[in-house]
């Protein structure tokens, strides 16, 4: 009766095991958004505010299970020129498919250089992978940097 | 004989009866036996056209012999001379181009010039030269917007005998015409062959060395057969040319000073056939042509001591042409005109340029944001190839009706083109970018449009007087210049994709198509104006009035929100208000008068360049006012060897004109004094010379390169002697 009780006791365990969600691993391919850019100047900033939309970023995994974000036109302020820019192996804080990462202090690269010029700080991002959508925030160079893109 | 021969080409030319008095004596500008035009129905006097024309004894006296020496003389417009002779920006009435198409047409013995590369050469023996302006697209077809520019060239089976002519003058120049006509029965033969050069008036301060000089030559060979209705001829003509060229000098230092060599070389070759029957009730004539134009341009781009970049550009291309046309010649109230055009015009094109150590310094690492390590070669070449294709066809038609004094006409042109550019950019050398190197790549594809026109004209002209030899008319027509894809403008293609190749870009919404490819422009030109014969033909004025309305023009910009990365667009809107007037007097039988006067207020409606918005503001390079006076007095000499002394002097000017669309930099209206000194006898001649011969300093062009401007002086006060026999 005891073992059979315990036997019940495992089986349950394991029809619980068995009836639990499973767990959707993040994704393994590139996600590329689409999206409007908006900098905001700090208070004390010398630059001006300017938005741009059609921005496209970009989430590509490592093979370690992390990812970069791929900017291939960014800027921070209006008068420079785009640049292509990553922030590299950005660490994902969300369970299943979306994803989140956020990093204090980073600097980003450029043609496969660190990239001293521009360091970002306050990085943060959100995929939402149940409605497509990517948001990011950064603060570069007395700029605040907002992205919002869609899948 | 003169006399009887205008009459009766003005009978034809009308379909109707003209009165005459038997005790009048009338006396009619000279004309000549050679049939006009097949599309000009009338002496140009007597059509609703606003025209000059020269004929060859005035076009000798004026020692004229390339299309742009017209300018100023032709009321409204100006053709300045310079960078080289690839160059022949055209302006009348306001409305010009520096790139690309033209909006002025030449034809040379009725073959249309498809290429305005080669507008500016040297024809020897002109026996009349016309100029047309308003829109003549109806007739003409393309890139005749502003007008057109005929040339006759002189006929075997109307002129026998031979012709020589040499000129020396200021800067060690010269010019040798030799030219013999023959007729054999019904067959004509005509050889003509000119060489012409000289140092160059401006000197290069770099080198120590005159930068314009140049040397030419050409020749021409005719066939011509006519009998019983039938004409058949042939026209071969090759030409060449070298030249430096481009005496553009800094408006910092004043200075013309330049390191690389910049050059013209051009060589050309042409062929016609024309047939033409004339039977009871109409006339048909085909002219066919093709043309070859091979040429090379060489520039030291930032015209500057500094090495910064160089431009070649070799080009080779070849044209045909069919032209098919039927005009009636009953004497019918009712005339009709029909035509078919079709056109091909095919070629390659190599543009390299190449980036020198302060180039690459200041043009592509001046560009880098800080922070950023980039490796560069010291020399850096950005290769083009193209292979350009445009074929089009065209139909036509022009009826007029005439209805006692009064003359209808109407015309309608339906015109469809094709073009296609082929396009293969690259590069020959790694750069380094940060730890990324961008190998060599290329850049390839193809470009196409499509364009359809409809250019309608309508007119009417009212004959006034007893002999009807004065109008009054009004007239509407449209006209336009041709799309295309502006191979300059891949400069900016290249830069835009080597910077983004770096992980720069200056120019988000890039597409090629965009940057290279333009569309039509195209305009309403609205014209009142006369012709008038008065004092018994001793006093000559022709006037018009005339609005034109330019739609669509052709343009560089910078695309919104940006500032470098130009682009091709047709964005500009402009009106073109003014008036023209030509007096020609012969108050005596020995002082001749002549007076053209225009001027054009042509300004941007819209124009938004993408840095700035410039409506309201004048159209640069085309002048506010032209003006030409002219008096000759022949002295009567009677002598063996001598029979008349002609000294004239004649003046010509042009301005203001604004440099830029900012209007900030202008020339001001200047005036340029031409004297001559000429000894006629029936078979020599010999003409002593001054051109501007008080020094008048001016300047003809203005432009930007590398953030520095740059100008081109008119010449100077310059001498000469020219000869000329006739056998």
């Amino acid at each position: 009766m005891i073992v059979f009780a315990l036997l019940s006791g495992f089986a349950a365990c394991s029809d619980d095991e068995n009836n639990e969600t499973p767990v959707t691993p993040a994704p393994t391919e590139t996600l590329s958004f689409t999206g409007k850019l908006e900098a905001l100047p700090d208070e004390g900033s010398r630059f001006e505010a300017f938005s741009e939309e059609g921005i496209a970023m970009q989430l590509q995994p490592t093979a370690d299970g992390r990812y970069h974000l791929l900017m291939p036109e960014i800027k921070f302020v209006a008068q420079m020129p785009w640049l292509s820019i990553e922030v590299r192996d950005l660490q994902d804080s969300a369970e299943g498919e979306s994803i989140r990462f956020e990093a204090a202090e980073t600097i980003p690269y450029f043609m496969g250089a660190p990239y001293d010029a521009f360091p970002i700080a306050n990085l943060s991002g959100l995929y939402d992978a149940a409605t497509g959508s990517f948001s990011l925030a950064f603060d570069c160079n007395t700029m605040l940097v907002r992205y919002t893109g869609q899948r | 004989m003169l006399l009887f021969v205008a009459f009766g080409a003005s009978a034809r030319g009308r379909g109707t009866e003209l009165p005459l008095e038997a005790d009048t004596t009338i006396r009619m500008e000279e004309v000549v036996v050679q049939a006009p035009s097949i599309k000009q129905r009338a002496p140009l006097r007597q059509s609703p056209i606003a025209a000059t024309q020269l004929l060859q004894s005035e076009v000798e006296r004026l020692q004229l012999s390339a299309p742009k020496e017209v300018s100023c003389l032709v009321p409204n417009l100006y053709a300045p001379d310079y960078g080289s002779r690839m160059t022949s920006s055209i302006y009348v009435r306001g409305l010009g181009a520096r790139i690309d198409q033209p909006v002025v047409g030449l034809n040379v013995d009725n073959v249309p010039m498809l290429n305005k590369d080669g507008y500016d050469l040297d024809v020897a023996d002109i026996e009349r030269l016309e100029v047309l302006r308003g829109p003549q697209s109806t007739l003409y077809g393309r890139n005749t917007m502003g007008g057109v520019i005929n040339i006759r060239t002189l006929s075997p089976l109307t002129f026998q005998g031979a012709r020589f002519l040499a000129e020396y003058g200021s800067g060690n120049s010269y010019k040798v015409r030799l030219s013999s006509y023959n007729r054999l029965h019904n067959l004509g033969i005509g050889v003509a062959a000119n060489l012409g050069g000289s140092d160059g008036l401006f000197t290069n301060s770099y080198t120590g060395e005159k930068c314009d000089h140049e040397i030419g030559g050409g020749a021409r060979f005719k066939v011509e057969w006519e009998s019983e209705g039938w004409f058949i001829g042939n026209t071969f003509a090759a030409s060449f040319l070298e030249q430096g060229g481009y005496p553009y000098r800094s408006v910092e230092t004043g200075d013309i000073a330049y390191n690389d060599p910049c050059g013209y070389e051009r060589a050309t070759l042409s062929d016609a056939l024309t047939l033409r029957y004339s039977g009871g009730r109409a006339m048909v004539e085909s002219i066919t042509s093709y043309q070859f134009l091979d040429d090379e341009m060489t520039l030291d781009q930032d015209f500057r001591p500094e090495s910064y970049f160089t431009l070649e550009q070799l080009r080779r291309e070849h044209a045909l042409s069919e032209e098919v046309v039927v005009r009636s010649t009953t004497k019918s109230r009712y005339q009709w005109l029909v035509g078919a055009f079709g056109f091909w015009k095919g070629g390659d094109m190599q543009a390299p340029v190449l980036f020198k150590e302060e180039g690459i310094h200041n043009l592509i690492l001046g560009n880098i944001p800080e922070g950023i390590e980039v490796d560069f070669p010291k020399e850096f070449l950005l290769d083009s190839d193209f292979d350009q294709l445009t074929y089009g066809a065209a139909l036509y038609h022009e009826s007029s009706l005439n209805l006692g004094r009064w003359l209808l006409t109407a015309g309608l042109r339906f015109d469809v083109e094709w073009a296609r550019l082929d396009y293969l950019s690259s590069t020959h050398k790694p750069c380094r970018v940060n730890a990324t190197t961008i190998e060599p790549y290329a850049l390839n594809g193809d470009l196409r449009k499509r364009f359809t026109e409809l250019l309608p004209k309508l007119s009417v002209l009212y004959r006034m007087g007893s002999h009807r030899l004065s109008n009054l008319y009004l007239s509407a027509s449209k006209g336009y210049k041709a799309g295309g894809f502006n191979t300059q403008m891949f400069s900016e293609v290249l830069q835009n994709s080597l910077m983004k190749k770096m992980g720069i870009s200056f120019n988000r919404q890039f597409a090629i198509d965009q940057v290279v490819g333009y569309d039509p422009e195209w305009s309403w030109n609205y014209e009142l104006g006369g012709h008038l014969h008065l004092l018994k033909g001793d006093l000559l004025v022709d006037f018009s009035l005339f609005f034109i309305d330019c739609h669509d023009q052709q343009l560089t910009v910078f695309p919104p929100g940006q500032t470098t990365g130009r682009m091709m667009t047709n964005a500009g809107r402009t009106h073109s208000l003014g008036g023209e007037l030509t007096l020609v007097a012969r108050p005596t039988g020995q002082l001749n008068l002549s007076a053209s006067y225009g001027y054009t207020h042509a300004t941007f409606r819209e124009y938004l360049s993408g840095e700035a918005d410039y409506s309201g503001n004048r159209l640069p390079y085309a002048p506010e006012h032209t003006l030409a006076a002219r008096a000759a007095y022949t002295f009567p000499i009677r002598s063996s060897w001598l029979e008349r002394i002609i000294p004239s002097i004649d003046l010509r000017g042009a301005g203001p004109i604004a440099w830029n669309e900012e209007n900030t930099l202008s020339q001001d209206l200047y005036l340029l004094g031409n004297f001559s000194l000429r000894f006629e006898h029936e078979n020599y001649t010999l003409d002593l010379w001054c051109r501007n011969f008080t020094n008048t300093r001016y300047d003809l062009f203005y432009f930007k390169s590398v953030g520095r401007e740059f100008m081109q002086q008119g010449r100077p006060r310059t001498f000469g002697v020219t000869v000329t026999a006739n056998f």
